[in-house]
């Protein structure tokens, strides 16, 4: 168990010097570009999270990533094999506080309203943290200058092709992960990490502390990760005595569920509210129950909806209903916290389907009555598409002759460029006739488009009476006054994601 | 060497360009699921690992290679965007993109002769790039992932053309491979 010589085990970069075992060398590489993946993808969604998933936040967050990196190839060179040890000790057991530590940062940063100088500082020394001593090896293990035996060139190909080698097994960890507790992901990691340390060091005694350290850490990540998670939305969200119910990360982002102490439940999207039960039933009643209502639909398109909570809504009014959600981490929730799947159990002309909308509106044979479009406000790319006029004319599509759209505008529709008129704009360019109502109780605007609308804002406002008498309805002859300063979302014109981000950022932050 | 850290950059750039504007044609074009982006992330490793240990590629043909493949992937996704070989055969023409990222650091090693400089250049292009793919999609939509990729290709081409030129690096010969020297 003693420290091995500076001679045999260490050599001038500070990595073992397994000159006679190149196949430990290889094995390093290969661990190194395993642990970049998933410290990528580690960091990337929690800071997502933490600092809101606005494209602009995932953007910034994923430079953040490269930056500790550029740091690390700076200094690779220029440390000397102590300094290199003791930093790359240092970071590998600082690993084992992640993700909690910076969830607790954070918490701590919002406790004193910190501003947005703080959350940087947090993002960009954690970037440091997680990849800089990664990063190091490569350039110190390629400059070896006690290999003779390969060139520089020979060792760069070999050891840099085994790094990515490494970075698709640590993107497969990742996806054996999804939308399962984070313990299936950190276990594998900090695993890798311990390996790492000991093909790096080779002091057992120091990997033994580490695993001990990994082990506690394995044991209690649970409540860690809850009661991390729980402070960040205590302070950071400013929520009463939050609970954790529900947290994985999907494919596509963090889904989390969060109850107040009144028993309502959240759910947030990379950090982003996307519902909560108080609202849920309003949103529910506008953008499904009150078209199904009326026209009464043979068959009912849903796109979004991951909650599957407006399922029961159209149900008994169309003939038959089917659900489109991408995430299946979103599913996941919706079935545990919003709409257990035994009360649709019964729906026998009710399908689901796991598929991206876009493209099940391409394969779709089908024509629908009713399509509603039940997706979070366009803050990233992805999310703005499914705003945007080319989705729109996929959905007229499939839409039958007089059949409806039913979307969520985010808020009120007004004489401006922001998010309601641009979705608007984007619908009225693909369909003849758009009708837009503003509900106070849903706290949010809602449109229905179609070639012929099947209804008017009178049998709108009648159907709803009882819900909201004081409903605010803007009919097809009016709609276009509202859009005169409004480009229509497109996927030429998603600008609205760049701008709204950023808007929202500063304003957060700054 | 200023020149040869801007031409490490300005790859960096260009392979950011080049991935995430992949990810954005199908991302519109097929589907936004996740086998997209894992297509994407494991066929361009591939493809680097492949440029990597060819040898004999010349850089302007692994460079003008990834940039045909882009846009006859992108050609295709407009044709036949829902075929079943649609994906794979994406997956093959970002493979061939990736080559030129896994060539690059073997042309330029001889030349920067420490990996860390190399490293860091051309990372510090693909955070550049990060941001401004972002921002140049968000602000000129279709029209950027049209001509995003070939104008920052020619570019790339005609800043190797000049350093071959004027500075006789002989391993940034467009189309013919420099005699190697033997590996050991």
């Amino acid at each position: 168990m003693s420290a091995p010589s500076q001679t045999t085990a260490l050599s001038s970069h500070g990595v073992a010097d397994a000159a006679s075992d190149d196949w430990k060398r290889y094995l390093l590489l290969f661990l190194i570009g395993a642990a970049l993946s998933v410290a990528q993808f580690l960091m990337i969604r929690d800071f997502v999270s933490i600092l809101y998933g606005e494209e602009v936040v995932i953007v910034l967050v994923t430079a953040s990533f490269f930056f500790g990196l550029s740091v690390g190839y700076v200094v690779a060179l220029r440390l000397s094999a102590r300094w290199f040890r003791r930093l790359f000790i240092v970071s590998i057991f600082l690993h084992l506080t992640f993700p909690f530590s910076y969830r607790w940062l954070a918490a701590w940063f919002a406790s004193w309203d910190a501003g947005g100088v703080a959350y940087l500082s947090l993002l960009f020394s954690y970037a440091v943290i997680f990849n800089t001593v990664f990063a190091m090896f490569l350039p110190r293990l390629v400059s070896l200058p006690d290999d003779e035996r390969l060139s520089a060139g020979s060792r760069l190909r070999r050891y840099y092709g085994l790094e990515l080698a490494g970075f698709i097994s640590g993107f497969i960890i990742i996806m054996l992960s999804w939308n399962l507790h984070l313990t299936y992901l950190l276990a594998p990691y900090w695993v890798i990490l311990g390996a790492v340390l000991y093909l790096t060091l080779r002091r057992p005694l120091l990997t033994v502390c580490y695993g001990v350290l990994a082990g506690a850490a394995i044991y209690g990540l649970d409540i860690l990760d809850r009661q991390s998670t729980a402070l960040l939305y205590m302070y950071k969200h400013s929520m009463t005595l939050p609970t954790v119910l529900y947290s994985v990360n999907s494919p596509y982002q963090k889904v989390e569920v969060i109850e107040s102490r009144s028993g309502t439940r959240y759910l947030y999207l990379d950090g982003l509210q996307n519902l909560n039960s108080t609202d849920l039933a309003a949103l529910n009643y506008f953008i499904a129950e009150v078209p199904a209502q009326i026209i009464k639909p043979r068959k009912t398109l849903l796109i979004g909806n991951g909650t599957l909570s407006s399922v029961a809504k159209v149900y008994p009014h169309s003939g038959a209903v089917t659900s489109v959600e991408l995430d299946g981490g979103v599913l996941e929730a919706g079935k545990r916290h919003f709409t257990p799947i035994e009360s649709l159990a019964a729906l026998e002309n009710w399908q689901l389907q796991v598929d991206d909308g876009k493209h099940f509106l391409r394969r779709s044979q089908e024509v629908y009555d009713l399509i509603i479009v039940d997706v979070p406000s366009p803050l990233t790319i992805q999310e703005a598409y499914l705003h945007a006029k080319e989705f729109y004319a996929l959905c007229r599509e499939r839409l039958s002759d007089g059949g409806v759209l039913a979307v969520q505008l985010s808020g009120p529709l007004q004489r401006n460029d922001r998010t309601p008129a641009r979705v608007t704009a984007a619908l009225r360019a693909v369909f003849p006739e758009v009708m837009a109502v503003y509900s106070d109780r849903a706290d949010r605007g809602f449109a229905y488009a179609s070639t012929r609308l099947p209804f008017t804002g009178e049998q709108v406002r009648a159907t709803v009476a009882d819900f909201e008498p004081n409903l605010e309805v803007i009919g097809p002859d009016q709609v276009d006054g509202y859009l005169t300063e409004a480009v229509p979302m497109s996927v030429n014109a998603l600008d609205l994601v760049l701008r709204r981000g950023l808007e929202r950022f500063m304003d957060r932050y700054f | 060497m200023k020149q040869l850290n801007l031409f490490a950059t300005y790859t960096g750039l260009h392979l950011a360009i080049m991935q995430f504007s992949y990810f954005f044609v199908l991302l519109i074009n097929v589907t936004s699921t996740y086998v997209t982006y894992a297509t994407i992330v494991i066929a361009w490793m591939v493809g680097t690992i492949a440029g990597l240990m060819i040898t004999r590629l010349p850089a302007g043909a692994a460079l003008l290679a990834g940039v045909v493949s882009y846009y006859a992937v992108f050609a295709w996704v407009l044709v036949d965007p829902l075929a079943a070989y649609t994906l794979p055969l994406a997956a093959f023409g970002v493979a061939i993109t990736g080559l030129w990222a896994g060539r690059f650091f073997m042309v330029m090693l001889p030349l920067f002769e420490r990996a860390d400089r190399l490293f860091f250049h051309e990372n510090n292009g693909f955070l550049v790039g990060v941001i401004g793919v972002f921002v140049g999609f968000t602000l000129l939509g279709l029209a950027f992932l049209w001509w995003a990729p070939v104008v920052s290709a020619l570019l790339l081409v005609l800043h190797m053309r000049w350093l071959h030129t004027r500075h006789r690096y002989a391993e940034l010969r467009l189309f013919r491979n420099p005699s190697l020297s033997p590996q050991r």
